[in-house]
């Protein structure tokens, strides 16, 4: 169920294709205008669309097929031939820092950094239309049957190919991600006058709050999924989910290590740990019992939802010990 | 002219000369705008100033000197005119600029600085080049996606049935059927059913032909109106079996198929039996998730069984959570790995073919073993439990826990396409469960010649009519990927008739 927007001989366009493209443009518009606004180099975003393209793909890729290796019949055909497969989104976040990174080396700016804190929103943005573009293309399978005829509808159910009604959980992590996206350009707009204390760099902030963002969400989208991709040796942790909490932790210690330099080691420090590992326990339990009760998913999904509030907030908190008091006009 | 050059000292007018030349080579050139030194509003400012700077207050602009009256200005013009020639300036080293002496970090400081303004002030033709360039890569890249990125269009290596000319069965079934139309009134010739290959779902179960009971007597009666069916074999189902108690019996009877599912106390252990009668080896049959090798779906066993028309299914070796082990699914072989399971492979006569760790170590003689046998798929977990009618001794094996007291789950052959699904799960907490060598004897006890164990745990499962009837662990289904299952053969139109 994948349906057709332009087929012409042999070469067939998708809607879901379509979507994708113009979230890819759209993050493009967003980016560009956002980084040129702030002195940046209009050169440098041109460079890094293609470059983080070529790499969020190649990365997506490989790890969907390290996951689903049968899927594919070699290693090289799964990188080389990209007409069909999946792809797993977390190697496009990867993918596009290291482009980043590149566009630094070759010159065209001196502010890696900067450059990804313009791409955060309208990566968000992407993300959002790219789940958006599931609606066309069946693929947002979800493990929650509805049955109340009455939510067979969207925002909460969408129709299977195999015609029963299921957990609309892509649409769901659209309509998220949009709010994600909202969130991040005010705050990209607010940061640029927001003095740091110490010697903690003033840029980066909006694409590590990206990271904290988007990896919340995909912990907790990627278990409604019927569809996961779990490690070789662990059938019940998905990658996305292991790479989605690993990236938080990563957050939780740049920020209380800045932190700590700058105001010394604090209570509130050890407050922050605490609930924060709290939360990640809440989050793995929940993630346990509604692998083993499916039945008990709403209270799961539940705990799971409010702790990961709380373990953004936690970050949040962190990053904001980091920042100046200043008196907003 | 003359007169008032006469009026002149030349030695004064050069000396005003190098004075006035000297405070011109003071002056640097102003450095050419840039974006970046474009004035930026306080709210776009990139560096703001340090709090200490910010508290500090100003400091006053200097107050240029008071101007001198102008009699004291004549006074001192005239005393200029009067003083002594001076000497001619020297005139500077550097004619346009003044040479200073730097410290070399400062050298370093501003030869990085001139390579930063390079960069940012690279000429129109460069600039120009690199936008012709990057603009047609980027539209290049979005065309590029629109057309090739499209995720989850099918799975990469779906399967399709390698269809065999198999001429012979399906001349003697079709001659068969003609027969017995055609001296239907003068006797009895049981047609033949089969299922297709390559049909994705069975044909539809009679919904009348379900039953449950707790009457052991009613039971009775459906087997006996089996007899057909069964040509002689004899039940495992008897009536003097340890029941549990309340316990019900489902059963489904229909000219290809009889199943009886029950729940008995076998050595102390909670066990839920499957018996299948087939008529045809067709209808035992194999689902993978979105029909298709190596799809990510997930599906609850219940939910697959419903959509293939199942009568009685069970899980299957859950392939997709392992890399190890033989995988062949409508006859072609998807996944070699053969050194560390015992593989059981279906073919097309309903036959449980076993295949030890390791025995075949080539590609090419699977292909081959494939062909010869007729095998339509396999089954990749083990170990073997009854071979030939032996009961089997596992010491070790890679997966399956087993040695440990865990759910299982298992497949058996009691007779020719006679079949026993088997699962030993908690009843309530309160029954201990088993390890696979105590199932490869609670399967032996059941008078299975052949026997091969299952993927465990929560995984276990016999679902029938499309709901559970076993106790699953924690008392909710898992999500796997493929399952086995009987159907029957009968054409939805010949169960109207």
């Amino acid at each position: 169920m994948n349906p057709i927007f332009i087929s012409a001989g042999t070469t067939v366009i998708y809607y879901s294709g379509v979507i994708i493209a113009l979230a890819v443009a759209a993050c493009f518009a967003i980016s560009i205008s956002l980084y040129t606004s702030y002195a940046g180099n209009g050169r440098a975003m041109w460079l890094l669309l293609p470059i983080a393209v070529v790499l969020s793909l190649f990365f997506c890729r490989l790890i969907h097929w390290y996951c689903h290796a049968e899927q594919y019949k070699s290693i090289f055909g799964a990188l080389l031939n990209y007409s069909g497969g999946g792809y797993v989104l977390p190697g496009a976040v990867f993918g596009t820092w290291l482009a980043a990174v590149i566009v630094e080396k070759l010159g065209f700016t001196d502010n890696a950094p900067r450059l990804l804190d313009a791409v955060a929103p309208g990566g968000a943005l992407c993300v959002a239309l790219i789940r958006l573009s599931a609606l066309f293309n069946g693929s947002c399978r979800s493990k929650i049957a509805v049955e109340n005829p009455l939510l067979q509808r969207l925002p909460f159910a969408s129709q299977g190919s195999d015609g029963s009604y299921r957990f609309a959980t892509f649409f769901v992590q659209f309509i998220i991600m949009l709010a994600v996206f909202l969130a991040l350009y005010r705050f990209c707009c607010r940061s640029r006058s927001q003095p740091m204390k110490g010697d903690i760099g003033e840029d980066g902030h909006v694409a590590r709050m990206f990271l904290l963002l988007h990896s919340a969400v995909e912990l907790i989208m990627d278990s409604l999924r019927n569809d996961s991709s779990y490690m070789h040796f662990n059938g019940f942790v998905s990658i996305v989910q292991m790479i989605a909490a690993l990236s938080i932790l990563g957050l939780v210690i740049y920020y209380s290590v800045w932190s700590i330099r700058i105001n010394g080691r604090r209570p509130l420090h050890f407050i922050c740990w605490i609930v924060w590992f709290a939360s990640l326990a809440g989050v793995g339990l929940s993630e346990y019992f509604v692998q083993r009760h499916g039945d008990w998913y709403i209270r799961c999904y539940a705990i799971m939802a409010v702790s990961l509030v709380v373990m953004c907030y936690t970050v949040i908190r962190l990053y904001r010990s980091c920042c100046k008091a200043i008196r907003r006009e | 002219m003359s007169e008032h050059m006469n009026d002149y000292n030349i030695d004064d007018i050069l000396a005003e000369f190098a004075d006035y030349s000297e405070s011109i080579t003071s002056f640097e050139p102003s450095k050419p705008r840039t974006e970046s030194a474009k004035p930026q509003s306080p709210r776009l400012r990139s560096e703001p100033r340090p709090a200490a700077e910010a508290a500090r207050p100003r400091e006053k602009a200097p107050v240029p000197p008071k101007a001198e009256p102008r009699r004291e200005r004549e006074k001192s013009e005239e005393r200029e005119r009067n003083a002594p020639p001076r000497k001619k300036a020297e005139k500077p080293a550097v004619s346009r600029r003044v040479r200073e002496v730097k410290a070399p970090r400062e050298y370093i400081d501003e030869y990085l600085e001139k390579k930063k303004e390079r960069r940012r002030t690279a000429s129109g033709p460069v600039r120009t080049i690199v936008s012709l360039i990057c603009v047609p890569v980027v539209l290049a890249v979005l065309l590029w996606i629109t057309v090739n990125v499209h995720p989850d269009a099918g799975a990469v290596t779906a399967s399709s049935v390698r269809k065999t000319a198999n001429l012979v069965k399906t001349m003697d079934v079709f001659l068969n059927n003609v027969k017995s139309e055609a001296l239907g009134e003068l006797t009895y010739i049981r047609k033949l059913y089969t299922i297709p290959e390559e049909a994705v779902s069975a044909p539809r179960p009679n919904e009348a032909a379900f039953g449950v009971t707790t009457n052991m007597a009613e039971v009775q009666a459906v087997i006996d109106d089996a007899a057909d069916l069964l040509k002689g074999q004899t039940m495992v189902w008897n009536p003097n079996l340890d029941f549990y108690p309340d316990n019900n019996v489902y059963y489904y009877r229909d000219a290809t198929i009889l199943a009886i599912v029950w729940r008995e106390k076998i050595n102390n252990r909670s066990a839920t039996v499957a018996e299948i009668k087939v008529a045809d080896g067709s209808q035992l049959r194999r689902k993978l998730s979105e029909d298709a090798y190596g799809s990510s779906v997930q599906n609850y066993a219940s939910a697959l069984a419903d959509s293939a028309n199942a009568v009685v299914a069970m899980n299957a070796d859950f392939y997709g959570f392992r890399q190890i082990g033989v995988t062949v699914y409508n006859r072609q072989l998807f996944r070699f790995s053969p050194d560390k399971l015992d593989n059981c492979f279906i073919n097309s006569a309903g036959d449980m073919l076993f295949m030890k760790a390791g025995s075949i170590a080539d590609e090419y003689q699977m292909q081959q073993y494939i062909a010869d046998n007729d095998i339509l798929f396999s089954l990749s977990f083990g170990p073997i439990l009854v071979d030939n009618g032996v009961l089997q001794h596992c010491d070790s094996y890679p997966i399956g826990e087993m040695n440990l007291e865990y759910s299982r789950a298992g497949l058996g052959m009691v007779d020719d396409l006679h079949y026993l699904y088997m699962t030993v799960n908690h009843c309530n907490g309160q029954n201990p469960r088993c390890n696979v060598n105590e199932f490869g004897e609670l399967m032996y006890s059941k008078g299975c010649v052949k026997a091969y164990n299952l993927d465990g745990g929560q995984t276990s499962e016999i679902v029938f009519n499309g709901r559970p009837i076993n106790y699953i662990d924690f008392n909710a289904e898992r999500t796997v990927t493929d399952i086995i299952y009987f159907a029957t053969a009968l054409p939805e139109s010949e169960v109207s008739r």
